[in-house]
């Protein structure tokens, strides 16, 4: 039997195959492309004059998108068409989409776009108002893409292009997140901004661009449009109007809702016109909308435009900035909340830190029966050195990422810390203000003012000559950059004595506090220190000619500075190592210096002290508040006091004593109470009868 | 360009020279068209093959006279009529031979008297494309694996892919790759047959 016969009649579907042009070559391909080079059209959409279909570019081998005029009948929507084409055409940017081709067919216009799968925002809003779960769910996801918007807006103004027709719909997001802003059938040329070549394109009357189309219908979609595009505001439109639809995108962005809606067209209208719409959080406040970000959107959405954003880049900076971790502009962020951002910024590495932190406490406290002392403390320097390095890593970066806007609200954070007496933030701070704009005079003088303080004499001269400004403090600090020089970074107590009385004389009794806070602020040696605080608490109480009578136990850690009635300002002696200290009989009037002490027994019998609200020290045990005119003992109740000597004060009501938690002891004079007071008090506290 | 065109093919080859490599080369590729062509016209088998060296000698005493105008008629439809001619030659000799015993053969020289050109035309067509298209997958078959052969062949019949998948316990992907890997080798050498044999 022949092969033939074995033959299989279906091959010959193929010998079809072999002889259509897909298997020829692709120069047959691009050459036969001349005539009829467009296929196999689909309808996509209909839109105002044009027809938008899919079809194939046999030349180029792809799905292309082409926009035909539906009506063929009126040269003037033919010239629309083309202009359309053209500034689209015009605009190359990855979040706009791009032209291919603009041709004419038998004298009926048509152009080539780029096809766009995917689906447009306005679907993904409203699939995410109906609870459709996707990526868009995050807000910071919806955020990127109107970032991607702002981007290709901010480069059509550049261009001197409005698009005029900004809405979710316009917006196509593909299944890879590419942005593209679509439909330019809107958009207009500003011809005092645009380039040379795009002249061609500008309105020639004002009549098309400030009045309705030549259709008849207003333009833009109202919902979107900025108020100016209603004609019944007097604002021109502009720059401006698309900044209003992007604020308004950003709206719907928020709160999955539109802005602006009204029972009838008319009504739409006119809330457009008076930009009458609720605020995106009273719409969904279920959605939790970040303060910052609504304060951006209603910023946007003026209706004055002067009020609105200047720019599109500004307003992209706004949701940058949010979207960075930082205080928006629109927010007025205070310091605080610039803070409150910076550590929640940074949560992650602190915590990091403080887990690197807590395990090495742990490997220390395990090992710490086998290490010597010397390897503990070697553990313990590694960890901080550890923390140190992130934290110092964390405050580069930091610096790195803020800009100078961010400067003056630095410059109060610095302020506060130097009002506070926190000399290291406020210098981290100052330093922070000058990295980002160098020409921050106030800066500059603080930071001058800290040097100062710090005895850097020489730097603080310097930053008092970047100031500008001609500090009263500059002649003081000549006299001591030589001392600075040859002293080790400190002056010496006497040489720094001299200074502060230099300082007071002339009546800078802000410095010279800030000179005395950072002595005793340093590590001293106890009779440094003594001596120090003895000759500024003369100083400052300006008792200089008379004595003073104080006694510091070292064993005992006691200090007395009882009976200097004169004794008012006693600042210095904050961390005094003292244990227990009798401030009997002096001039003092409230409690502050001893919260930076760590004091067990205080003595403060016979002051001028009258309220125990300044008082606020843990270790505190033990208390004597004798002949003050003190009558609340109430403050007290967050306090560890575990013995108290109220006899012969002005306390009159025993039962606060009972909110004691810790109290065990507590003194009293005779019959300063009833005895079924006395006898109402719990078991655990022990009265005693002073004499 | 004409020229050009045909200059390559076999039967070009043998108009211009008729020695005995050329008619070999020619036969060669042709007995076997003639054959499937000959099977259209109602003959056994056997018949068939007794008939197709009639069909190839009278090629041989004809060919000389036949002039190639591409545009008027090709060479496979008046290879045909030769074919047809020849096939209702034999059924009207059967047919006076054995008028009593078989009333068969009447009827099937009716029937090829009937054919008209242009159903000469259809079939010569048909025949050629299968027959190109068979001999181009015979030259091939050996260049691809067992079962991609296999895939291949039961795809004709099984447009399916994910049902091919299953049958050869293969991945669907695999199976287009196979399919669209010998489509284009076959697309080639049918193209390449098509125009060597110049039909």
């Amino acid at each position: 039997m022949r092969p033939e016969e074995k033959f299989n009649p279906a091959l010959s579907s193929f010998f079809d195959i072999a002889d259509t042009p897909d298997d020829s070559s692709l120069t047959d391909l691009v050459r036969d492309a001349k005539t009829n080079r467009y296929t196999n059209f689909k309808d996509l959409a209909k839109g105002g004059l044009k027809k938008i279909q899919t079809c194939h570019d046999k030349r180029t081998g792809r799905q292309v998108v082409m926009a035909t005029l539906l009506q063929n009948d009126n040269p003037a929507h033919t010239e629309k068409f083309l202009k359309e084409a053209r500034l689209n055409a015009s605009l190359q940017h990855p979040n706009i989409v791009p032209v291919y081709d603009v041709g004419l067919k038998k004298d009926e216009p048509w152009f080539t776009m780029k096809y766009l799968e995917g689906k447009n925002l306005g679907d993904i809003l409203y699939n995410l108002k109906k609870d459709q779960k996707n990526k868009y769910r995050d807000l910071n996801e919806r955020l990127d893409v109107f970032i991607k918007v702002c981007d290709a807006i901010s480069y059509a103004h550049s261009r001197g292009i409005i698009h005029m027709d900004l809405k979710p719909e316009n917006i196509q997001i593909s299944s890879f997140g590419d942005v593209s802003v679509c439909d330019w059938g809107l958009a207009d040329v500003l011809a005092s901004d645009c380039d040379e070549t795009l002249l061609d394109l500008c309105t020639l009357t004002s009549i098309d661009l400030n009045e309705r189309t030549v259709d008849g219908v207003v333009k833009g979609s109202p919902g979107f449009m900025a108020p100016e595009q209603t004609t019944l505001t007097e604002f021109r439109k502009g720059k401006h109007s698309d900044i209003f639809s992007l604020g308004a995108i950003l709206y719907t962005i928020l709160s999955l809702r539109k802005p602006l809606s009204g029972e009838n067209f008319e009504e739409l209208i006119l809330n457009t016109a008076e930009c009458n719409f609720p605020k995106p959080s009273e719409v969904r406040p279920d959605l939790n909308i970040p303060y910052s970000l609504e304060a951006v959107c209603l910023k946007a959405m003026q209706l004055d435009p002067e009020k609105r954003y200047s720019s599109v880049q500004e307003l992209k900076k706004e949701i940058m900035d949010y979207r960075n971790g930082f205080a928006t502009v629109a927010e007025n962020a205070s310091a605080f909340k610039a803070m409150q951002l910076f550590i929640l910024r940074n949560k992650v590495i602190s915590s990091l830190g403080l887990i690197i932190f807590i395990g090495g406490l742990i490997v220390t406290a395990m090992t710490l029966k086998s290490l010597s002392l010397e390897k503990e403390n070697a553990i313990k320097e590694a960890e901080k050195s550890k923390l140190e390095a992130e934290r110092n890593r964390i405050e580069k970066e930091y610096h790195e990422r803020i800009n100078i806007e961010a400067a003056p609200r630095f410059l109060e954070a610095a302020k506060i810390s130097y009002n506070t007496y926190r000399f290291d933030d406020a210098m981290k701070f100052c330093n922070t203000v000058v990295e980002l704009d160098k020409a921050n005079k106030e800066a500059w003088e603080l930071k001058g003012v800290l040097h100062f303080a710090k005895q850097e004499f020489t730097s603080a001269i310097e930053a008092f000559q970047k100031s500008g400004q001609n500090n009263k403090l500059i002649p003081l600090a000549k006299n001591y950059t030589e001392k600075e020089k040859l002293s080790d970074g400190f002056l010496s107590t006497e040489d720094l004595l001299t200074l502060m009385g230099l300082t007071l004389r002339k009546g800078h009794y802000r410095e010279f506090t800030d000179l005395m806070q950072v002595k005793v602020s340093a590590d001293l040696t106890i009779e440094d220190r003594i001596y120090f605080c003895k000759k500024v608490l003369l100083f400052h109480n300006n008792h200089m000619k008379g004595h003073i009578h104080f006694n510091y136990d070292q064993e005992k850690r006691h200090l007395d500075v009882s009976n200097n009635s004169w004794m008012k300002i006693v600042f210095c002696l904050q961390n005094f190592p003292a244990k227990s200290a009798d401030f009997s009989s002096t001039g003092i009037t409230e409690f502050f210096v001893f919260n930076a002490m760590q004091i067990e027994a205080l003595d403060v019998s016979n002051t001028k002290i009258f309220v125990l609200n300044s008082l606020s020290c843990p270790s505190l045990k033990k208390l004597r508040i004798s002949y003050t005119s003190i009558n609340n003992i109430t403050p007290l109740r967050d306090s560890n006091i575990e013995e108290l000597d109220i006899s012969h004060s002005q306390v009159v009501n025993l039962h606060s004593a009972a909110l004691l938690p810790s109290l065990k002891k507590l003194i009293i004079h005779n019959a300063q109470f009833p005895q079924s007071v006395i006898k109402g008090l719990p078991s655990r506290i022990q009265v005693v009868i002073a004499d | 360009m004409e020229e050009l065109h045909t200059r390559q093919t076999l039967l070009h080859k043998l108009q211009i020279k008729q020695d005995d490599q050329s008619w070999e080369d020619f036969s060669r590729y042709y007995e076997g068209y003639i054959y499937v062509v000959l099977r259209n016209f109602g003959l056994s088998i056997e018949d068939c093959e007794d008939l197709l060296q009639e069909v190839l000698l009278k090629l041989w005493k004809a060919l000389p006279t036949y002039n190639y105008e591409k545009d008027k008629c090709r060479f496979r439809t008046w290879l045909c009529v030769i074919i047809k001619n020849t096939a209702l030659n034999f059924h009207r000799s059967k047919s006076t031979k054995n008028k009593q015993k078989n009333t068969n053969f009447e009827d099937t020289v009716n029937k090829l008297e009937l054919i008209s050109e242009a159903e000469i035309d259809r079939i010569s067509e048909r025949e050629w494309k299968s027959y190109v298209s068979n001999l181009a997958w015979e030259n091939l078959k050996t260049d691809f694996s067992g079962v991609q052969r296999d895939v291949f062949e039961a795809s004709l019949d099984e447009p399916d892919n994910a049902k091919l998948a299953e049958k050869f316990n293969v991945a669907e992907s695999s199976i287009r790759v196979y399919k669209m890997r010998i489509r284009k080798a076959l697309c080639k050498e049918i193209s390449r047959l098509n125009l060597e044999l110049g039909g």
